[in-house]
């Protein structure tokens, strides 16, 4: 198995910086994106087996994001941070309309992310 | 006697008291012209007047022919005192079915008269005194006598009887007042000894000035209305007469000094120069009137002079306070100054607790009592709308022991109910006038009126006082609301901060702890960690920002300070609060604000609060996706600021009413109503103005417009 791509979509520099930092050193290959057209590019362009997308992006939401992903790459899973504490209604919102995981700004910790990315390496029987 | 040239000093004494009852009586009737009193008052001075004037003129002449006239003139007058007087008493004491005896008395006044003047019966001729001519007692004269004596004893007898009910029924004050009206009559009685000389006894016939100090009390009764203190009213009387008797002289001795002149010169008979001498005084009276009236209501009824001014002053200063605390410090101050009290407080009802608590006092000496509201002091003032006043007085109602005790405990005089419809919201206490003389029916005509306007003006000023801790409330729950919005916009603007540090500092420990950092050489993990440290302290001074925003935003507002505000980027700093939670909600946010636009003098905190409000509101107008635009231009050597938006519209009939309080057009439980109304508040108070154009269905656009802060000429001459 050649190493995964995970595409992160994200405008906090910072935070996708500190993501790529991560996952590089875990074997994934780490592209990243500051906003929402050029990470459908991103996408689009390299297949990747996990999105980890900022659902509050400018010019094109996590949402609209996630929508499409789910409707190009199927087999693509999305995984969506959010910093809306708003008691699980997005979260409610986000996994039925077809993300694979959720996450809380801040993420509680790298190394659940890391399991949950890992989890969602794994094909599901379909 | 024949000392032609002789002035009597009887004449002197006569004239005075002549002329002062004129002035007492006409006075009096001047004052009182609209009440039977006054009026009975004015025939029982005429005819006081007629005797003394007359006989005034008698004692000064040498023809006795001439004399006799002038003294039967005076007799007419004579004739009239008891039937006046009568007249007079039963007017007082308010009988009206002596109607008869009055009309039979005059009756009988008029066949005296007939007698007098018709008949040598009454008074034939006149005797020779060393003092001067006088009357001589005709063989009906007995007859009048005992027609003279009996209507006066008659008055005296209904006095007594009056006396005797009122005393009976308690109206102490009012016994207390026939009291002194009896005793008044009693001195005038003395008078009685100038008929002594009618019968041939050589007695100076100075009675009248019996009569002079009873009709002054009298008349002083009358113009007060009401009898007080009979100390008062002699200490009073005695002034007033001091005055006029003072004036009098001033008047009489230059006569009297130009008729002896005259006498040494020309044979100017004495009845010229007594003519001439009444002609002063009738040429100078008017003057002298007009002299003493003013004199006399300015140190005698000092109040009727005040009270003008203290209701002028109530309507023009204190009624149109709204400010509770100043309205009632304010009522009690003007009233103690202009009443001239030793002290007066006001207590006001405490809705709470249900008491009276004093609320305002002077000269109480740290006295505050609290009463209850079922405590008889209080029903009694709740119930009758009448005053309360010490000793049982004021007329008509009669106070019981433990309400009047209350007085003594309020230090007070005179309690006053505020009444409101049926409650009563207040008591205003007057204690006792610095001038000792109790509360007359003139002062309660002018006080009680003036409470119930009081009554008014407090309610009012209760009802803005509530209504300001009402806005108070509400713009804090108003403040809770826009705490719901700006969370979103505040976990976005802490928590993505709060990510990157942790993300960066977990990222370095578990790659510690994986082994990931083995043989990383030393520069590179210094560079790591510096790294960390570096982004880790930019993303802290961030979320540090937004937090102090926060709490200034969450201050209370005080007086505005204005400062020069660059509006661009006072937008920029509300936009971050609040923008989050816009575009989270799919509405676009616009910043159209022209970066030359010269700087407003405003106060920041102020300007943010409503530019938030007016953004959030727009936002909350449109149903998603929509566009709000913030725009900032100079117009008309203004800066206009305008947030349009895409939203709903407000319907014509509504616009009008969007700035009232409590006005809503969203769904219940998301607008208290109060956003506009605070808004518009703040913007006038920082010199702005706002106004607003809507079309229902496109959306709506705010207009504020403020002057351009003179600090930045150069910015405003480059557009």
């Amino acid at each position: 198995m050649s190493q995964p791509t995970l595409v992160t979509i994200d405008d906090e520099a910072e935070f996708t910086k500190a993501i790529e930092h991560f996952f590089s050193a875990r074997g994934f290959q780490v592209r990243t994106a500051l906003t929402g057209p050029s990470g459908l590019a991103l996408v689009e362009s390299c297949n990747p087996e996990v999105v980890l997308v900022d659902l509050k992006l400018p010019g094109m939401d996590g949402d609209q994001i996630l929508q499409q992903i789910r409707r190009t790459h199927p087999k693509t899973r999305v995984i969506v941070i959010t910093a809306y504490n708003d008691g699980g209604k997005t979260r409610d919102r986000l996994l039925a309309s077809g993300a694979f995981a959720h996450f809380d700004k801040p993420v509680s910790s790298l190394r659940d992310l890391a399991q949950t990315i890992q989890q969602a390496l794994v094909p599901t029987p379909s | 006697m024949d000392g032609k040239s002789e002035m009597n000093p009887l004449t002197i004494t006569a004239s005075i008291g002549a002329i002062f009852i004129l002035f007492i009586g006409s006075y009096v009737f001047s004052q009182k012209a609209n009440t039977q009193l006054g009026r009975s008052f004015g025939v029982f001075c005429l005819s006081f007047f007629t005797w003394l004037s007359a006989y005034a003129v008698g004692f000064s002449l040498s023809d006795e022919r001439i004399a006799l006239f002038w003294f039967r003139l005076g007799y007419t007058g004579v004739i009239f005192i008891p039937v006046t007087s009568y007249y007079f008493g039963s007017i007082f004491l308010n009988i009206r079915k002596h109607k008869e005896i009055v009309y039979l008395a005059y009756t009988l006044g008029g066949i005296f008269v007939a007698l007098l003047w018709f008949s040598q019966l009454l008074v034939p001729g006149l005797h020779h005194y060393s003092w001067g001519f006088y009357p001589k007692a005709g063989k009906v004269h007995p007859a009048f006598l005992a027609f003279f004596m009996s209507l006066l004893s008659g008055v005296y007898v209904l006095l007594l009887i009056a006396y005797l009910q009122k005393k009976k029924n308690q109206l102490t004050v009012d016994s207390k007042r026939i009291m002194h009206v009896f005793w008044a009559l009693a001195i005038g009685n003395f008078a009685a000894i100038d008929f002594v000389p009618n019968y041939g006894v050589s007695i100076v016939p100075v009675g009248f000035l019996f009569m002079v100090a009873m009709v002054s009390i009298f008349g002083y009764s009358i113009l007060t209305h009401q009898l007080m203190d009979i100390q008062v009213i002699i200490r009073r009387t005695a002034v007033f007469a001091g005055m006029a008797l003072g004036m009098m002289a001033m008047i009489a001795a230059p006569t009297l000094a130009a008729q002896t002149w005259l006498a040494g010169r020309a044979t100017v008979p004495p009845i010229l120069l007594n003519l001439l001498g009444v002609l002063l005084i009738m040429l100078t009276y008017e003057r002298m009137k007009h002299w003493l009236v003013e004199a006399t209501e300015r140190f005698l009824f000092q109040k009727k002079y005040d009270y003008k001014e203290l209701l002028k002053k109530f309507t023009d200063e204190v009624m149109v306070m709204v400010d509770l605390k100043q309205l009632v410090q304010m009522t009690v101050n003007t009233l103690s100054d202009t009443v001239k009290l030793n002290s007066a407080s006001l207590l006001l009802l405490n809705k709470d607790t249900r008491t009276y608590e004093p609320v305002a006092s002077r000269g109480m000496g740290g006295r505050a009592l609290q009463l209850e509201e079922q405590e008889p002091f209080i029903t009694f003032l709740r119930e009758t709308h009448e005053p309360i006043g010490r000793d049982g007085q004021l007329g008509k109602v009669r106070f019981p022991e433990s309400v009047t005790n209350r007085l003594k405990d309020l230090n007070a005089s005179l309690c006053l109910p505020l009444n409101l419809h049926e409650d009563l919201i207040g008591v205003l206490c007057l204690g006792k006038k610095k001038s000792d003389e109790e509360y007359t029916k003139d002062d309660l005509d002018i006080l009680l009126p003036l409470a119930r306007t009081l009554a008014i003006s407090v309610s009012n000023a209760q009802l803005f006082d509530e209504l300001a801790k009402t806005q108070a409330e509400a713009a804090q729950k108003e403040k809770l609301a826009v705490i719901g919005t700006l969370s979103a916009g505040i976990n976005h603007e802490i928590c993505n901060p709060l990510g990157i540090v942790k993300a960066q500092c977990e990222a370095f420990l578990l790659d510690s702890e994986d082994g990931i950092l083995i043989g990383k050489t030393a520069p590179q993990l210094l560079e790591r960690t510096s790294t960390i440290m570096r982004v880790a302290l930019q993303q802290i001074d961030r979320a540090t920002a937004i937090t102090q925003k926060l709490s200034n935003f969450a201050k209370p507002i005080k007086e505005p300070t204005a400062q020069p505000v660059a509006v661009g980027k006072e937008v920029d700093e509300v936009l971050l609060l609040v923008g989050h939670d816009l575009e989270l909600g799919k509405i676009e946010v616009k910043q159209e604000v022209d970066p030359q636009l010269p700087p407003i003098l405003v106060d920041r905190r102020q300007l943010q609060e409503v530019l938030f409000n007016l953004i959030r509101n727009a936002g909350q107008a449109i149903q998603p996706p929509g566009t709000i635009w913030v725009r900032g231009y100079a117009r008309d050597g203004q800066v206009r600021i305008e947030i349009a938006d895409t939203g709903s519209g407000i319907a014509p009939d509504k616009l009008s009413k969007i700035y009232d309080p409590f006005f809503t057009t969203k769904e219940p439980g998301k607008g208290t109503g109060l956003g506009l109304f605070i808004v518009r508040q703040i913007i006038e108070r920082n010199k702005g103005r706002i106004s607003v154009e809507s079309v229902v269905g496109k959306g709506t656009t705010f207009f504020l417009d403020f002057p351009a802060a003179k600090a930045a000429p150069a910015a405003a001459a480059s557009r």
